[in-house]
């Protein structure tokens, strides 16, 4: 069910669902690089040793309760404070995996495949992305991903993209890998195939996850802001939450620093 | 058409209400083209990033004329309204790993294959499938093969929005250093008094630009301007409580990117937009 009117908004920001907080001390990051909050936020996720596909009770996660049955769990809007301006990006965690090596140069299919979606299971504008766990080398190298596409074929290579040193190689960087041309998303990742040694082996992993809400910060110096479908500093629309969502922040920041405060205000209809 | 009404109206058909069935896009682009680096760009000319590998993944250089559609490949994703209903869209967001300006567009017709040494009139032709009326839609040059180093200029030949055909544009640089490069978007200015374009008959080279090259001609209606002023800044639009209004996105809308860069690195973009139907 929709809310049908603004005073029925209104009503669904003042008598939420739930307004669930988070605290997120990031990772040192590189200005306009994108990174994975996972394993750096206040009340941590683990670097992912087998192949799962995490939900709302793993740890790390932000932890929102479900919409009662029946009903559909959405991000009315957020209020927030940071040290840097940037963008904090809510994302559902779909399936993830770790163990993989940077100086490794055949196919990795160490924890791979990536466990099945249980979310958006057909993989369309599901996000492939590369959470390095454990700083990898220092020399720049390649790499890329065989997986299957959001129609179910399989064999599907990702274009390649730069892979280990300096921006590319600390840890909770999160590199986003393109797709083979007429895609739109992934099911599933078979393997990774580093064209080079970066140096180090350090830890990394494949993450599959969907962009769901944009907490838009104008305001350093952890200024509070307010973020709504209707007041601004937001992306994602009034966004739709699946049951047992997984949900966590990646981050694009404007500096070097990452921290962030807040809550999200969720609303059921 | 039926307007939407109010932000009651909005709120309702955003959370699903009354067949509004809500959109919520994201996509990112990266700066490479089939996996090499993509070249770097010229402060404050626009660079097209049709070519960009990313999700969705690139588009290909046209070759034949062709009216693009949400079903081409390297499109950002867009599902056409149902049921008579039209498309609007409420918010968009981009960020990038440089400043600059992100250009959301509806791609109207493309065509390749066009060489940088050929001085006689080159044929585009086509026909456009959306915005027919040409009011508002605009041309540019986009380079997928680099062209000579030779400076010249470039006209079309084009209908306007009025359906007068045989018009000339004005002659812009075409060819030479920053004006060769593959990416750059090269835009053709109307004659005096003219507000769109119904269809483009040919482009004409005033001389050889020494390479052939590959090049296109691309018709377009712009739909958002979402400036990140910075790296890593928050460009984001809200149609609804900000200027200018809700843009209406057309059923089969090809959506596209440009970028105007502040400086000269290739940008690494994510961004998303939203879209409601009445």
């Amino acid at each position: 069910m929709a809310i049908a009117t603004l005073a029925d908004y209104k009503t669904a920001l003042t008598s939420p669902r739930e307004i669930v907080t988070f605290n997120s001390s990031g990772p040192t990051a590189i200005a306009g690089r994108l990174n994975d909050f996972w394993v750096s936020q206040a009340i941590p996720g683990t670097a992912p040793t087998t192949a799962v596909a995490p939900t709302r009770a793993t740890v790390g996660a932000i932890g929102q309760i479900n919409a009662a049955s029946g009903k559909q769990l959405s991000i009315l809007g957020g209020h927030f404070s940071s040290n840097s301006q940037g963008n904090y990006i809510v994302c559902d965690r779909l399936s993830h995996q770790g163990g993989l090596s940077g100086i490794v140069t055949t196919a990795q299919t160490t924890n791979l495949p990536t466990a099945a979606l249980t979310r958006y299971t057909s993989g369309d504008g599901v996000m492939l992305g590369i959470t390095i766990y454990t700083q990898i080398g220092a020399t720049a190298t390649t790499i890329t991903a065989t997986y299957t596409n959001q129609s179910g074929v399989g064999s599907r290579v990702t274009p390649v993209v730069v892979f280990g040193g300096t921006g590319f190689r600390e840890a909770n960087r999160l590199l986003l890998l393109p797709l083979q041309s007429g895609d739109s998303g992934v099911q599933s990742v078979q393997s990774v195939t580093v064209a080079g040694t970066t140096g180090t082996a350090g830890n990394f992993g494949v993450t599959l996850f969907k962009p769901l809400y944009v907490l838009c910060n104008d305001q350093a110096n952890n200024v509070l802001s307010s973020a709504g479908f209707i007041s601004g500093q937001s992306a994602g629309g009034v966004a739709k939450i699946e049951d047992g969502a997984c949900l966590f922040f990646a981050n694009i920041s404007q500096t070097t620093t990452t921290s962030i405060t807040g809550s999200l205000i969720l609303q059921e209809n | 058409m039926t307007a939407l009404t109010d932000i009651s109206d909005l709120i309702n058909r955003s959370t699903g209400g009354n067949n509004g069935t809500p959109q919520n896009v994201f996509y990112h682009k990266q700066p490479r083209i089939a996996g090499a680096a993509a070249p770097s760009l010229i402060s404050g000319r626009p660079a097209s990033l049709w070519q960009y590998d990313g999700q969705p993944s690139a588009g290909a250089a046209p070759t034949t004329v062709a009216a693009p559609t949400n079903a081409t490949t390297g499109a950002l994703p867009f599902t056409s309204a149902g049921n008579g209903r039209e498309s609007w869209m409420t918010q968009a967001w981009a960020t990038a790993l440089t400043g600059g300006t992100l250009i959301l567009y509806d791609r109207l017709l493309h065509i390749g294959g066009l060489s940088g040494t050929v001085t006689t009139a080159q044929t585009v032709g086509g026909t456009i499938t959306r915005n027919t009326g040409g009011k508002g839609n605009f041309a540019f040059a986009e380079i997928y093969t680099q062209i000579g180093s030779t400076a010249t200029t470039i006209t079309m030949s084009y209908t306007d929005q009025d359906g007068n055909s045989g018009n000339t544009s004005t002659g812009v640089v075409f060819g030479g250093t920053n004006f060769r490069e593959a990416t750059r978007a090269i835009f053709l200015p109307l004659a005096a008094n003219d507000s769109g374009i119904q269809s483009i008959q040919s482009v004409t080279l005033a001389a050889s630009t020494t390479t052939a090259g590959n090049f296109g001609i691309v018709m377009g209606r712009i739909l958002a301007y979402i400036g990140v002023g910075v790296a890593g800044a928050a460009g984001w639009r809200d149609y609804i409580t900000g200027l200018p209004s809700i843009p209406k996105i057309d059923d089969g809308s090809c959506l596209s990117l440009l970028w105007m860069p502040i400086g000269t690195t290739a940008p690494e973009i994510l961004g998303g937009f939203s879209i409601v139907e009445k």
